[in-house]
């Protein structure tokens, strides 16, 4: 899971991490373990990561601005939730233009229609 | 990684992330949400009929092992600034160009400073020991404030990015050094009515002998670098 920005060489890959988080958060505020389930189950289970590397993503998108944390306590146990700030949903809303394209051009290239 | 407890994976993990210079409230952050995950996950795995044991470890399978996470962590840490992508070119450039904007904000506050002082003497208001001892206390105070800032974004700045120990060291033991240089070259000239400051040895009274104020200028920026780095400098020492 590595985010997608200030990378010296970016892959096509790079962009999804980032964008699977932005788009679960923007649904509701969630704790780290409930994005992990949230990706598995909205992905099917496509995507193989070990899940303890979405916690650099979530710092490093908090440092840019994309989301805030809140400690809440649930059911007596401490949580940090993550919710997405206005700048995170600016971004969500570039990123996604950006991979519709890109995978439109992908399923063009692979002759299953845009 | 089925013999490691969570003990064991958390304090690898600690240990590693320490030594690589990451802040000891990132550590203690990491460490605790990791925990949580492994909590969380454990419990999951439980309810779906898997032994505690085996619950525990496939929950830590999931998570990663500590020098992956570790990896993935300073990686992440790394890739967001420029001193973290280029921390070779950075060593040399950050305490260069930190070090001019010190001297620059130096030489304007202290030039207006002594402006004043200098209309205060001539005007009659203030006494020539008065002068002297204002201009050379608040020449002092000035750079010793503008080389702590300096330091301390320098700081800032590699805490920002990749959070090594090392590079970090380096870079504001540089920056000390030009502290010292720097300011070897720059004098204060107590006749009134004249320029306040003057570049090069001229007007300094010993200007080849550092004093006590230049070595305080000088240690300034190791000390900050010290207090900020306190865990991780105390991890390596404890190691060693």
């Amino acid at each position: 899971m590595n985010s997608p920005e200030k990378r010296s060489a970016p892959s096509f890959t790079n962009g999804v991490p980032l964008l699977l988080i932005l788009k679960l958060l923007a649904q509701k505020e969630m704790y780290g373990y409930e994005i992990v389930k949230s990706i598995h189950q909205a992905t099917g289970e496509a995507l193989s990561f070990p899940e303890g590397s979405i916690y650099p993503v979530l710092h490093s998108m908090e440092l840019d601005g994309l989301v805030k944390n809140a400690e809440r306590t649930v059911q007596g146990r401490k949580r940090l939730y993550y919710s997405l700030s206005t700048r995170g949903r600016n971004k969500l809303e570039s990123l996604t233009t950006e991979w519709r394209k890109v995978s439109s051009g992908v399923n063009l290239a692979l002759g299953w229609g845009a | 990684m089925g013999g490691l407890s969570m003990g064991t994976t958390m304090e690898q993990l600690r240990e590693d992330l320490l030594r690589r210079g990451v802040p000891g409230t990132q550590v203690r952050r990491t460490i605790r949400e990791l925990e949580d995950h492994v909590a969380d996950a454990r419990l999951d795995l439980e309810s779906q009929g898997n032994s505690p044991a085996r619950a525990r470890e496939l929950a830590l399978e999931r998570l990663g092992e500590a020098g992956t996470l570790a990896e993935s962590i300073c990686g992440e840490l790394g890739q967001r600034t420029w001193p973290g992508r280029h921390p070779k070119l950075s060593l040399a450039l950050l305490p260069l160009g930190i070090q001019l904007v010190v001297l620059v904000l130096w030489v304007i506050a202290f030039y207006a400073l002594g402006k004043c002082a200098q209309h205060l003497f001539l005007s009659g208001t203030m006494d020539f020991a008065r002068y002297q001892s204002l201009l050379s206390i608040s020449a002092g105070a000035l750079y010793l404030t503008a080389t702590a800032l300096g330091a301390a974004f320098l700081l800032w700045l590699h805490r920002r990015g990749n959070g090594s120990l090392g590079w970090a060291g380096l870079s504001i033991g540089l920056l000390s050094l030009l502290s010292l240089i720097c300011k070897y070259y720059l004098g204060i000239s107590p006749e009134p009515g004249k320029s306040v400051l003057c570049i090069g040895p001229v007007g300094n009274p010993d200007p080849y002998h550092p004093g006590g104020l230049d070595w305080l200028r000088f240690a300034v920026p190791l000390v900050l670098m010290a207090l900020i780095y306190r865990e991780n400098i105390a991890h390596r020492l404890r190691r060693s």
